[in-house]
């Protein structure tokens, strides 16, 4: 009788450890989601310099955005500074490179563009172009 | 223009004539990186003295000198000129074959529409 109750505390035990790990695990995961597209992110009119081609690209395969849905790749890439239409297809434009006079982009100077194409929902082409 | 592409497209709203904008933008195409900056920039700033007319690759919209300037303050585009320093910057990821040849860029073939989007099929 005596063993049972201890296995059974020992069951327990086990299930509490299990259920606490797997919330450190998705905390973990969230601060890497964080640390990973925040410079994208908090550089939102594109005048620090942080977003480029290549981190772009990186989010791009970290979070499996290849052709996913718009929503999905706006959770990781933030608002768009520009959204365009080209018939059926949606382009999600992000600003890079940009001139800011008191936190606000100078809006005749050159940019910098990337350039997502949602069709159907899914992310199908990107582009990166400058003026 | 592409950032080291071989495709782009150029507004017709833009003075292309008289100013340097084509030249500007072929230099996006040569894969153009400015050295000077500690970031990654595709654009770079000059033209800051009275001596030095701004570089190919300054932005429209940069602050420059009066000299190089228009009425606003603003760099005015017909002052750009190519310099050792563009030269130096298009070609600093080049990799030379032992016969001279390199690879600037690359050819991505792209087709834009006339709404300047990239034509997806």
């Amino acid at each position: 009788m005596e063993q049972r109750k201890q296995i059974r505390l020992l069951q327990f035990f086990l299930f509490f450890l299990i259920i606490l790990q797997s919330c450190e695990t998705k905390e973990k995961k969230e601060t890497k989601k964080l640390e990973i597209n925040q410079n994208w992110i908090s550089d939102s009119l594109g005048c620090l310099n942080k977003r480029n081609e290549n981190l772009a690209k990186k989010m791009i395969l970290k979070y499996k955005l290849k052709r996913s849905s718009k929503e999905k790749f706006i959770n990781f890439f933030g608002k768009p500074n520009d959204v365009e239409k080209d018939g059926n297809v949606l382009i999600l434009v992000y600003y890079l490179q940009t001139i800011c006079t008191n936190n606000s982009i100078n809006e005749s100077s050159d940019k910098c563009y990337a350039r997502f194409y949602f069709g159907k929902n899914r992310l199908i082409d990107q582009d990166y172009i400058c003026e | 223009m592409q950032d080291g592409g071989n495709a782009g497209f150029l507004s017709t709203q833009d003075d292309l004539a008289g100013s340097t904008t084509a030249s500007h933008e072929n230099g996006h195409g040569l894969v153009y990186r400015n050295e000077s900056n500690t970031v990654d920039t595709a654009h770079t700033i000059s033209g800051q003295d009275e001596k030095t007319a701004p570089s190919i690759m300054t932005a429209r919209g940069a602050k420059v000198n009066s000299k190089w300037s228009d009425k606003s303050g603003k760099m005015n585009p017909n002052t750009r000129r190519v310099n050792n320093a563009d030269v130096n910057n298009m070609l600093r990821n080049v990799r030379f074959t032992k016969s001279g040849k390199g690879q600037i860029g690359r050819t991505t073939n792209t087709i834009y529409t006339e709404n300047g989007a990239k034509k997806t099929n």
